[in-house]
């Protein structure tokens, strides 16, 4: 039986869509280079919406750093096998600026310091260094440092934040701190973050929570917040709160699934299919590609094809093992698309140290895509793969993003990087020339 | 006599009866809009009305609708000629029988100042008629046979009324076939228009009729001598006056050239006689049935055809909706034309229930009107009443010109007000308390179902993460989703991960579903979550149609 | 190359509740040089999907058993019709006892459904048959400076994979098609949501609920106009609404059909539209 199944060409395919398939697409965007991307999006609904950068290193030593580039300097001089050293410093820079100002003209503004990590609360209390955050959440650094009297409001239903737990843990750091629990506006019962910061979109739902808290105030100078905002209008939900209750509001993130990362998802979501990517979210690059003279002829569907893909180059961004760029079975590690050779430890008795909170981490953890200095997957003898492969995210080797605290980071960077190293690639071949 | 009193009882029925059937337009309440208005104010309205509609500048352009709907059936003309041809034949041969054959004595002499039933062009007509009639019959009998849809439906009423049809002509045609054979008819006869003074000439005459006129008489080999001209003479002198040659009974005189070889022994029996009276009660049957079977449209459909003309029921005062509804069920032909177009008609191939069908869902209306018993059958037809889609199309078919769309909207109405709403609008707890009958069970057919909720690995991915709750947009909409929906989509996905899907009928999620498909798209594990919830409906809707000892036999 | 026939399908709640989506979709149409060709067809199945899910499917594989033997594809400009077609399609191709079924009662009719009968929703049909190129070549009376929200609907949206007419959590088409034809597509965060109308008749609270979430939400974006491709959606939109007004804001809602009309310079009542509806 025949299967309908049209056939697309572009010159980059962008495998992914969390927060390196994002940046990736976003960058090529940017450069003008004609992108589709594929990939299941979901992922950026488990992400902390902070934009880590680096928090610690060496992690057997718990070792933080205030200021991220410092720490990515001493990094690239101990690891000259981690993506980092393989970016540098000035183009992690350039990628980070070029990040963020998108964000910011999306109406998603997010604040950093020029060369120091910032800290948040956790939703139990505990603080958190990253480098750039929501402008929701930029007032604690300065609040951290002045501790003003301030109250901290939480939900009955929502789960899994507690405002008095947060003023126990900070009690130390931060002794004036009050508590309120209050009833969210128009909803009651067991309540999910998405649905509060819906609600929170209607002005109906804003003024009531306004008048909700400012009887509770008091000498309170700031007043915080579980992350609830708003998602798509989070920038209006935010300073009508403020003007409302005439002091400083600040978000504290909460527990995962959160608006922060939905807030990073609708809003590439949205931007990407405006800036000319062909965006086909919700596909995924089927089994077994082929190659056609310089290019890789792909399918992409649900569980049927649904597009052939033509593409001159690839970006794969597609992730480790929640994302399935990554497949760990009894024997052995496998890339699941191309089927790139795996950097893995020998044999799986050797994945995972004997004791979970090891200090030198899991070896599992390292073992990812070896790249060139042009983030192409090398194979064992450092050969690369495919001239027109490139490689970004978590899926690369040598790195422990999650101990490290450099997710997004290392994301936006190697993404950064690898579109860099693509457009080269591209620009090199006849057909851009003559188009 | 015996006969005239019969015939006369059947006419005392059939007028009875019509009254009783027009008084029904203004007794019966479908639609529930008459306000409890009695019968007697009803028919003022409606006297009051009368005036106003006949003086209205736009019913004499319905005398144009008369010549066009009701006489010429036009409608039916533009939809389907062999159908029309067909309703055309089987209705005029019907009617010019019943005008210048049965009520002869009345009407033939406004024609033909010397009428005799054995005389030209009557002889010919009445075959004529009597063959409109029978093909009528005959290819309305093939087409309920062969349709796709009227097979599938049996209808013992239709089929009477078709063999009644087919008996009074059938029995007609016997009748005049063994009066032109029969010797003994031929004999009273002679004996009581020519008395026996001449042998001879009764000779002669008897020899002509059974050269020329057909009759089984046996001809004599001395007789063959004499020349047909005293034949013809006496002929001529005693008969030709009331007697046409019988081959102009086109139907009648080859069938009696079938029947000669057994006439003796017909004669014998005086069939001529039995048949007679066979023919003739028959037609007293017909006459008493009249108000009372679907005949009863030769009355109802054309006064529906008029007052249609007015436009659609709804459009009316509400006084008068009640009786022009009940018009048009009376309208109803069961021709099935709304059931050929019907657009939920397939559905009928896997729900047997035939209240489906436009044309027996009427039926089920009729009933719902005579009769408010809250039982299977109110079932069955609320389950075939809330199929319909109100496409409208029947209504435009309808030959008869019924405002079926009203119909069916009015009888809705009805049906909630009986405690039947549609399957899907009632909470489980009520849907338990209405009899239903095992009308979507398929005895023999697979089961249909995709069995997503039966296999475990179709929730074997859920991490229960709330993407599918947060996503909601009903969940989203309530302030409190666990008193307005007892549980939320992702409860559901554990119920069901834990194969309890019992518990999950009840609840108010389910039933308040907008099948969004939100919840399956941006489930990060690609549980086909609003495909479940459709599921678990059909499977509820299927255990609804269900009697409790049934479901307790599956589950164990 | 596209075909420029196709064979209209406009479901059964068109006709007689909708009629103004009819007429203007054949008018719209018919300007752009597409051909309409009709026959006898019945009930997509949606309706019936709640209760049985093989008779829904029959009724949608029979509509498409017969557009293959007029050799056309269907055209829909509903999208719960578009949606149940696609739907159907997808279980019959998976399901072999379904589509063994299925097949077997369409034999009766001498009908066979396969797996390559296209069916179009109108959008698609002017965005990627037609083109947005030539609609703009088209277009007379460009809707400057009218804001319109683009009220995409559900069931020809999602599931993405099953009904395919565009991204189903980035869509573009309807924005692409309201820029095409001279107005300014806003953003409004709500634009994916549902109407309301599927629980219009079981639970009209909710509904009228939903219904004011999304309206509020365009409003908000600074809408003029809610435009609808789906005649469920905009029955909920208009007459729902009409019977149900609300005071925070008289939000219209117009079929997309009657826009691209009025841009093409078509005639008001050949898009039933009263004079007094124009934007």
């Amino acid at each position: 039986m025949k299967t309908v199944c049209p056939e697309i060409e572009c010159d980059l395919l962008v495998i992914g869509t969390g927060m390196a398939g994002m940046a990736a697409a976003l960058f090529a965007a940017q450069r003008g280079i004609d992108t589709v991307q594929v990939g299941m999006t979901g992922e950026l609904n488990f992400a902390s919406g902070l934009l880590d950068l680096l928090g610690m290193h060496p992690v057997a030593k718990a070792q933080i750093w205030s200021d991220p580039w410092e720490g990515i300097a001493q990094l690239i001089h101990d690891q000259p096998d981690h993506p980092y050293a393989r970016i540098g410093v000035d183009t992690i820079r350039a990628a980070m600026e070029t990040f963020i100002g998108f964000l910011n003209t999306a109406a998603l503004p997010y604040r950093c310091h020029a060369h120091q990590n910032a800290q948040v609360i956790t939703p139990v209390g505990t603080l958190k260094t990253t480098y750039a955050r929501p402008e929701s959440m930029a007032w604690i650094d300065r609040a951290l440092a002045n501790r003003p009297p301030c109250l901290l409001v939480d939900f009955p239903g929502l789960r899994g934040f507690s405002a008095h737990q947060i003023k126990a843990v900070l009690h130390e750091r931060w002794p004036d701190l009050r508590t309120a629990r209050l009833p969210f506006p128009g909803l009651t019962g067991e309540l999910q973050t998405e649905r509060m910061a819906r609600r929170l979109e209607t002005p109906v739902a804003r003024a009531q929570l306004a008048d909700a808290i400012r009887p509770q105030l008091g000498d309170a100078r700031g007043v915080g917040l579980p992350a609830v905002l708003g998602i798509a209008r989070t920038q209006l939900v935010f300073t009508e709160l403020q003007q409302a209750l005439d002091v400083p509001v600040f978000e504290i993130p909460t527990m995962l699934p959160a608006v922060t990362g939905l807030r990073l998802r609708e809003c590439f979501e949205r931007q990407l299919p405006q800036m000319g990517v062909r965006a086909r979210y919700q596909q995924k690059i089927l089994p077994t590609p082929s190659l056609a003279g310089d290019c890789f002829i792909l399918k992409a569907g649900g569980e049927l094809p649904e597009v052939q893909v033509r593409a001159r180059a690839i970006v794969l961004a597609s992730g480790r093992f929640f994302g399935q760029g990554l497949h760990a079975d009894r024997h052995a590690i496998r890339e699941t698309i191309f089927n790139l050779p795996v950097h893995q430890p020998a044999d799986r008795s050797q994945w995972h140290r004997k004791e979970l909170f090891h200090d030198e981490g899991h070896p599992i953890h390292q073992a990812g895509l070896c790249i060139d200095t042009q983030f192409r997957p090398v194979d064992a003898q450092g050969r690369c793969v495919y001239p027109n492969l490139f490689a970004a995210g978590s899926i690369l080797a040598h790195q422990d993003w999650i101990r490290q605290k450099c997710g997004s980071g290392l994301a936006i960077a190697s993404a950064y990087a690898a579109v860099q190293a693509c457009q080269a690639v591209l620009g090199q071949t006849p057909q851009a020339a003559t188009a | 006599m015996l006969t005239s009193n019969v015939a006369t009882i059947a006419l005392g029925i059939c007028l009875a009866g019509t009254a009783w059937r027009i008084s029904r337009w203004f007794r019966s309440d479908i639609g529930s809009e008459s306000d409890g208005l009695s019968t007697g104010r009803r028919l003022a309205a409606y006297g009051r009305a009368l005036p106003r509609i006949l003086a209205h500048p736009r019913f004499w352009p319905r005398t144009r609708i008369f010549l066009w709907e009701i006489v010429l059936q036009g409608h039916l003309l533009q939809q389907n000629r062999l159908r029309w041809a067909m309703h055309m034949a089987m209705c005029y041969g019907v009617l010019l029988l019943v005008l210048l054959h049965a009520l002869d004595d009345w009407t033939a002499p406004v024609f033909f100042a010397d009428y005799y039933p054995t005389l030209n062009p009557f002889r010919w007509l009445r075959n004529f008629f009597a063959f409109l009639v029978l093909a009528g019959v005959l290819g309305t009998a093939i087409r309920h046979r062969t349709h796709t849809r009227f097979k599938r439906i049996r209808s013992n009423a239709d089929r009477l009324i078709l063999l009644l049809l087919a008996v009074i002509i059938v029995s007609g045609i016997l009748l005049e076939s063994s009066q032109i054979l029969s010797v003994s008819v031929f004999e009273e006869m002679v004996e009581d228009y020519m008395g026996d003074d001449d042998p001879d000439e009764v000779a002669a005459l008897r020899h002509y009729w059974a050269t020329e006129m057909g009759a089984a008489l046996p001809v004599r080999a001395d007789e063959r001598m004499d020349d047909g001209a005293a034949g013809q003479m006496a002929h001529e002198a005693y008969c030709a006056s009331c007697h046409s040659r019988p081959q102009t009974a086109f139907l009648s005189y080859p069938i009696s050239r079938l029947l000669k070889p057994v006439a003796g022994m017909m004669d014998a029996l005086r069939i001529d006689n039995w048949l007679w009276t066979l023919h003739y009660l028959a037609s007293c049957l017909a006459l008493a049935c009249l108000p009372f079977s679907k005949f009863f449209h030769l009355l109802a459909t054309p006064v529906n055809l008029l007052a249609r003309a007015a436009g659609p029921v709804s459009d009316g005062p509400r006084t008068l909706r009640a009786a022009r509804r009940a018009l048009g069920l009376d309208a109803c032909t069961h021709c099935g034309v709304c059931t050929e177009h019907c657009s939920v008609a397939p559905f009928f191939q896997v729900i047997p229930n035939p209240s489906i069908l436009p044309s027996e869902k009427l039926l089920g209306v009729k009933r719902l009107a005579a009769t408010r018993a809250p039982d299977v059958e109110m079932a069955l037809l609320a389950e075939g009443s809330f199929t319909c889609t109100l496409c409208g199309r029947c209504t435009r078919w309808c030959p008869s010109g019924i405002d079926l769309q009203d119909l069916w909207q009015a009888s809705r109405r009805d049906l909630i007000q009986q405690g039947f709403p549609p399957f899907y609008e009632q909470d489980a707890a009520t849907a338990s308390s209405v009899p239903r009958a095992s009308a979507s069970t398929l005895p023999g057919h697979p089961p249909l179902s995709l069995g997503l909720t039966d296999r475990p690995e179709t929730f074997w991915a859920c991490v229960q993460c709330t993407t599918c709750t947060s996503v909601c947009p009903v969940v989203a909409a309530s302030d409190d989703p666990r008193r307005d929906l007892d549980l939320t989509p992702q409860q559901i996905m554990n119920l069901m991960r834990l194969q309890l899907k019992e518990k999950a009928f009840g609840c108010r999620m389910l039933w308040d579903c907008v099948t969004c498909y939100q919840c399956q798209e941006h489930c990060p594990q690609n549980v086909k979550v609003a495909d479940v919830l459709y599921e678990l409906r059909n499977e509820a809707c299927r255990r609804a149609m269900l009697s409790p000892q049934a479901i307790a036999a599956e589950s164990s | 190359m596209a075909p420029n026939t196709y064979l209209y399908f406009p479901g059964c709640k068109i006709t007689p509740f909708l009629p103004q989506y009819d007429t203007a979709t054949r008018a719209v149409l018919s300007a752009l040089d597409v051909r309409l060709d009709h026959t006898e067809l019945n009930c997509c199945g949606y309706p019936m999907r709640h209760q049985n899910l093989a008779a829904s499917v029959l009724a949608a594989a029979r509509n498409l058993a017969i557009a293959d033997r007029e050799g056309m594809p269907l055209l829909t400009p509903c999208q719960c019709c578009y949606g149940q077609l696609k739907q159907a399609a997808y279980w019959l191709g998976e399901n072999a006892a379904l589509r063994d079924f299925v097949n077997g009662q369409l034999k009766a009719e001498g009908l066979l459904w396969h797996r390559d009968i296209p069916v179009r929703h109108l959008l698609s049909v002017l965005a990627e048959d037609i083109g947005l190129a030539a609609i703009r070549a088209r277009v007379s009376r460009p809707l400057k400076g009218l804001q319109v929200a683009a009220h995409y609907g559900c069931h020809a949206l999602r599931p993405g994979h099953v009904v395919q007419l565009d991204n189903p959590l980035a869509p573009t088409i309807f924005e692409n098609l309201i820029t095409a034809i001279g107005a300014t597509a806003v953003e409004w965060p709500l634009r994916l949501e549902c109407c309301g109308n599927p629980i219009w008749e079981k639970n009209p609270t909710l509904s009228l609920k939903l219904m004011a979430r999304k309206r509020e939400d365009a409003h908000a974006a600074g809408a003029q106009v809610l435009a609808t491709a789906c005649t469920y959606c905009q029955l909920q939109f208009d007459t729902v609404r009409d019977a149900h007004p609300t005071e925070t804001e008289s939000l219209p809602a117009r079929l997309y059909s009657q826009l691209l009309g009025l841009a093409l310079g078509l005639p008001h009542d050949s898009l039933g539209l009263a004079g007094s509806e124009a934007v």
